[in-house]
């Protein structure tokens, strides 16, 4: 499991290109809460992970079409999956 | 240097070119008539060419979205109040430039310049729904309504004193209503504008905020040439016709950037 920390800088980092960083970052902070993800835990869960980063592609659909946003979210797991890699 | 700043780079470079020539009179200079003739051809084919690109990126941007999206209708209805503008546009070359004729106001061209400003209009409003529908924290419908009251109450404002002098002028009742009708639409379609500028600031440093921060740069100085447009006509004040040039073109070429912007973010 990525730690929390790690997941939301990560992807606030990919996103921060399209939204810009106080966007990626409010929008994280936002979605999180309405979808009950502790910000100030450890870890957070692959269930959680993956609802996070399906809520933000769900609205990045809007700016950058699907399949825009499909690689900027294999892209955030890549780099997820890299961080907790290394 | 990244694409999108090159892409900037260039824009600014080229707008700056082509109101290089209308800020000679603004100097006090007139160029003779070398720059008479290069503010007939610049002027005009820059703002028909600035109109066709945002027109057929807007096209383009539309075609890539998918049918469900809600982006789809924005870029269609701007693309199509970029199309007729831009046919507007094209009447007025045709007359400056081919038939070496003043173009008479009103003419075919205010006719679609006039339609342009439902598709326009509509764009914008889809624009502040779809922005809603991301999920994204862009503030409340009530803070949209209240800056829709506010722009609304300030339009209402600063419209009465500009467009007193207009209505006063002698003019025909064709004339006069367009006069009075241009800068009437622009304070109307402003309130969308600000609207999304606001919910667009919050993406400052993104390629979203690129985008509208293009088409909106664009509207606004459509509104201030409007205005500027309705008081050079209705009070002959000739010498504020190459600032209405000046803000034309830099309007439609921020409206291109933006354009631009979003085909580039859809298929980079």
């Amino acid at each position: 499991m990525p730690k929390t920390t790690d997941a939301l800088d990560t992807i606030v980092k990919v996103l921060s290109p399209y939204l810009g960083e106080t966007m990626a970052r409010a929008a994280a902070r936002a979605h999180c809460e309405k979808l009950g993800i502790p910000v100030d835990s450890a870890e957070m869960s692959r269930e959680h992970l993956d609802a996070l980063v399906r809520k933000f592609a769900q609205g990045l659909n809007i700016f950058v079409g699907r399949e825009k946003s499909a690689a900027v979210v294999s892209e955030i797991h890549a780099a997820i999956a890299a961080r907790g890699a290394s | 240097m990244t694409r999108t700043a090159r892409t900037d780079a260039a824009f600014l470079v080229v707008a700056l070119g082509c109101v290089a020539p209308f800020l000679l009179p603004l100097a006090g200079l007139s160029g003779g008539d070398a720059g008479e003739q290069a503010r007939l051809y610049v002027g005009n084919l820059s703002k028909l060419s600035f109109l066709v690109l945002a027109a057929r990126w807007a096209v383009r941007s539309a075609a890539r979205f998918e049918a469900d999206n809600p982006m789809r209708g924005t870029w269609r209805m701007m693309a199509a109040g970029l199309l007729t503008f831009a046919a507007g546009q094209a009447v007025l070359v045709i007359y400056q430039v081919l038939l070496r004729l003043p173009s008479p106001f009103p003419s075919l061209a205010d006719a679609f310049f006039v339609l342009s400003y439902p598709f326009l209009l509509a764009a914008l409003l889809r624009a502040i729904r779809a922005y809603g529908e991301t999920g994204y924290p862009i503030g409340s419908v009530r803070a949209r309504v209240g800056t829709a009251v506010v722009v609304a109450a300030a339009a209402a404002l600063v419209g009465y004193p500009l467009l007193r002098p207009i209505v006063a002028a002698p003019a025909a009742p064709l004339e006069m209503f367009l006069n009075v009708a241009y800068p009437v639409l622009d304070l109307g379609v402003l309130i969308p504008v600000v609207i999304l500028l606001r919910i667009a600031a919050r993406f400052r440093g993104g390629e979203v905020w690129k985008v509208w921060a293009g088409l909106l740069a664009g509207f606004l100085l459509m509104c201030v040439g409007d205005i500027l447009f309705a008081h050079f006509n209705a009070m002959g004040r000739e010498d504020l016709e190459p600032l209405v040039d000046v803000t034309y073109i830099l309007s439609y070429a921020a409206l291109a950037r933006g354009a631009l912007g979003q085909y580039q973010l859809l298929t980079s």
